[in-house]
Order: structure tokens, then C-alpha cells, then sequence
């Protein structure tokens, strides 16, 4: 913005033009100290001012006040536009540098959600048999019976077989509740009762999938843990070990 | 095709800018020249350390070009970036404070500008400190005009949309802040 600005040779304000308000003037004396009001505008202002002797003393004021710092602002603008003169190439380097840490996070999860899916897998597989082998052991039912290994999820008729079993029965009204999980009191008490084939299978899948919802929840905390890694390209020996400690877990 | 010389308003910068992909930095580069000015001196006003304002102003860019092509155009392109900008220095100082309570601060390295004479550049840092302080007598909404329409040279409906005040509340101030700048800087002169 001009600094000052020599509004003397404003033009005449327009024919007709009613002369400015106190207030109107008021609002149009800075721009128009700076020279930054439109000809007509400028016209109207000069034409206005005689009447009000204190705004024209205010005028003269701003215009010698402001002239004395001009050179000063000047100079200050200038060092401000030369330290940004090469703002545009520094955000550019930045913005690349960001894409290509972010492309080296992607690459890292591109080898890390197939380990992981991989881990899972194995975990799902291995562990419902352990844990099928820990469930047979306390039941005393003979190693190597027949179970059905592969059924991951409970059919809405198998439910309703679980539910068909008569009371009192420990494991349908333990582990049948959604939030039981694996159910302490229930086995206890299914040690003490005896089951049919049948009932045993649905308690193993039951078990299975209470497996299933604990490897998901740790999935989801071993996803937690890297989205809060800074730099994926820098993992340290810390970092390994909690994964294979989360793992482990898993 | 150069955008630097074919783009003249926001809105041909934004559409350009949303098309944008890593090969069209020059649209980015004109979107950061057009408003930098802008920026840099509203991060200032809240920062105080010309080295901190620079480094919110390459923030609010990077920040502003990520999410350019979430930009709906609800409001100007002025007042977004001020509100980015007020949320960078926000934050900026935040992080000062802890720094601070810490103990982790650095001395500023000042990189000499060579455009500038020595007796300019002193002269000129004791006019900045003496130009701070008579604005800082300024009530805050009379500053931010000023410093809004004074240096940035933005228009009134810019700076109305910015500060959510009327474009006659606006005149006032600045006419106003203005006046009462004029009689500190007399004063200052006896």
C-alpha cells in the first residue's frame, strides 16, 4: 500500500454528488490519506472535508506521520519479501519429501499386512487345535476324537442345538453369553457333567471362536502401535522386540 | 502451458491446483507467491520471531496444498488460510512452551540478508521494535485491521469474511487505529 499518497489533484466529485457524512468521511479518510479511494470517492472526500476543520486537521496528521516512516516500511517489506522469496521451492521440497515418507510407510505396510495376515492364519490354525487339545484334556475325552476342525463359525441351527440342551448345563448359559468369553465357572461345572459328542464339538467351536475375537482385538493393537511409529524406515531393536513379543502374544 | 502467467484469480488457481498432480508444481508455486505475504505476516503477528514465522508459513502451505482438493470454497481463500495459520501458530506455540519449560531453547541463528546494508538492517530492526511496541497500544481488533488492510492489502470484504466483522465496523477501526497511529508516532518524534 502507498504510503502517502498527494491527493490534491483529486478530481471534481460528480455532479448532484451530496456531500460526505461525518461518519462517511471518517470511513473513507484512511484510504484516502494512502491514495487507495477511486477518483469519484477521492473527489467526494476532498469536497466534504472544508466542512469539518478537525478531520482535515487529522488528515494533514496521518499523511505527515505515515510520510516520515515510509522509507522505514519500505524496507521492512522488502526484507520481509526477500526472506520469502524462496518460500514457494522450500514448501515444494517439504511436500516431496512427505510423499515420499508416506510412499515408504505404504511399501513397509505392502510387506507388513501379508506377514501379519500370514501370522494370523497360523495362529488360527495352531491355536484352536491347542486349545481343542486343552479343552479335550479337561473334559476327559480320549486324544485323537474326532472334532470338526475347520468350522470357524457357529451356524444359526448349531445355536439353536447349543440352546436346545437342557438346563442346568453350564457351558450354553456360560458361553453362549457374548461377553462371557472363556468361561471359568462354566468349564468347572462342565467337568462336572456329562456331555454328548455332540455338546462337546459345539463347546470346542464356541472356544474357537472366543480364539478368533482375542486375535482380532490383538491385531487391531499391533495395527495401533505402528500407525504411532514415527518413521517406519527406522525401527529399532525396541521396535522388533515388541513385535515379537505382540506376536508371540497372538 | 506456464500457470504462473495464465492463472489470474483463485478460482482458476484452485481448479488448477485440484488437477494438480506432482508434475505441476508451478500452479503450487503461484498459489504460494499470491498469498505468502498474507501469511507470513499474520504467523508474525502471532509469533513475534521472524525465523518461527517462516516455519508456520511453510507449515500452513503444506498443510493448505494437501487439503486444497477438500477446499469447498465455503468461505475466501483468505479467511481458510488464516484460520490454518491461526491453528499452526497455535500450535507452534504450544510446543514453544513446552520447549521452554524444558530448557530446550536454541539461540537464533539470524541469516543475514545481503540486499540490506548493516546500518540499514539495524536501523531497520530498531524502526520494527519501535513500530511493535506503538502497535501494541492499539486495542487487538484495531491491529489486526490495520496490519490487514495497512501491509497485507487486503480489501474489506476479505478482511470482513476473516475476522467475521462488518465492513462499516472495519472502516472504523482502521480509521481509528490509524489516527491513534499517527498521533503516537508525533509523539514519538518530540
Amino acid at each position: 500500500m502507498a504510503i502517502y499518497s498527494d491527493t490534491s489533484n483529486a478530481a471534481s466529485p460528480p455532479a448532484g454528488a451530496p456531500l460526505l457524512r461525518r461518519e462517511e468521511l471518517e470511513a473513507l479518510l484512511p484510504d484516502f490519506a494512502f491514495g487507495e479511494l477511486s477518483e469519484s470517492d477521492a473527489a467526494r472526500v476532498d469536497a466534504s472535508l472544508p466542512a469539518f476543520p478537525d478531520l482535515q486537521a487529522e488528515l494533514t496528521l496521518i499523511q505527515e506521520s505515515f510520510a516520515d516512516i515510509e522509507g522505514e516500511i519500505e524496507i521492512l517489506e522488502r526484507t520481509n519479501a526477500q526472506r520469502l522469496r524462496n518460500l514457494g521451492v522450500h514448501v515444494q521440497e517439504r511436500l516431496r519429501e512427505e510423499n515420499a515418507r508416506s510412499k515408504r510407510r505404504w511399501q513397509w505396510f505392502r510387506i507388513l499386512i501379508p506377514s501379519l495376515a500370514a501370522a494370523a492364519i497360523l495362529a488360527v490354525v495352531v491355536m484352536p487345535n491347542r486349545l481343542s487339545d486343552a479343552l479335550r484334556e479337561r473334559l476327559g475325552i480320549a486324544a485323537g476324537a474326532k472334532t470338526n476342525e475347520t468350522a470357524l463359525d457357529l451356524k444359526p441351527e448349531e445355536i439353536e442345538q447349543i440352546r436346545a440342551i437342557p438346563e442346568p448345563n453350564a457351558l450354553q448359559s456360560g458361553l453362549l453369553d457374548a461377553d462371557a468369553g472363556v468361561n471359568d465357572k462354566a468349564l468347572a461345572d462342565a467337568m462336572n457333567t456329562s456331555f454328548s459328542t455332540q455338546e462337546t464339538t459345539m463347546a470346542s467351536k464356541m472356544l474357537r471362536k472366543e480364539t478368533m475375537k482375542a486375535l482380532a482385538n490383538n491385531t487391531s493393537a499391533f495395527h495401533g502401535y505402528f500407525d504411532n511409529s514415527a518413521d517406519m524406515q527406522n525401527i529399532s531393536d525396541e521396535d522388533v522386540a515388541n513385535v515379537a513379543a505382540a506376536l508371540t502374544e497372538m | 502451458m506456464s500457470y504462473a502467467l495464465a492463472v489470474k484469480n483463485d478460482d482458476a488457481l484452485l481448479t488448477a491446483l485440484r488437477e494438480a498432480t506432482e508434475s505441476n508444481s508451478a500452479a503450487a508455486n503461484e498459489f504460494v507467491r499470491k498469498h505468502q505475504k498474507f501469511v507470513y505476516s499474520t504467523a508474525l503477528r502471532y509469533l513475534k520471531s521472524s525465523d518461527d514465522a517462516y516455519d508456520a508459513t511453510q507449515e500452513v502451505f503444506i498443510k493448505a496444498l494437501k487439503s486444497i482438493k477438500n477446499f469447498r470454497g465455503e468461505s475466501s481463500i483468505t479467511t481458510w488460510l488464516y484460520r490454518i495459520t491461526q491453528n499452526v501458530c497455535s500450535g507452534m506455540k504450544r510446543k514453544e512452551k513446552v520447549r521452554h519449560f524444558v530448557g530446550l531453547d536454541v539461540i537464533e541463528e539470524i541469516e543475514p540478508d545481503h540486499s540490506i546494508t548493516p546500518a540499514q538492517a539495524t536501523e531497520n530492526n530498531d524502526f520494527k521494535v519501535r513500530f511493535e511496541t506503538l502497535l501494541a497500544q492499539l486495542p487487538d481488533k484495531q491491529r489486526e485491521t490495520f496490519m490487514m488492510r495497512y501491509f497485507d492489502e487486503l480489501s474489506y470484504e476479505e478482511i470482513s469474511q476473516t475476522l467475521g466483522t462488518s465492513v462499516g465496523g472495519l472502516k472504523a477501526n482502521y480509521f481509528q487505529a490509524v489516527k491513534k497511529l499517527a498521533h503516537l508516532l508525533k509523539e514519538e518524534k518530540k
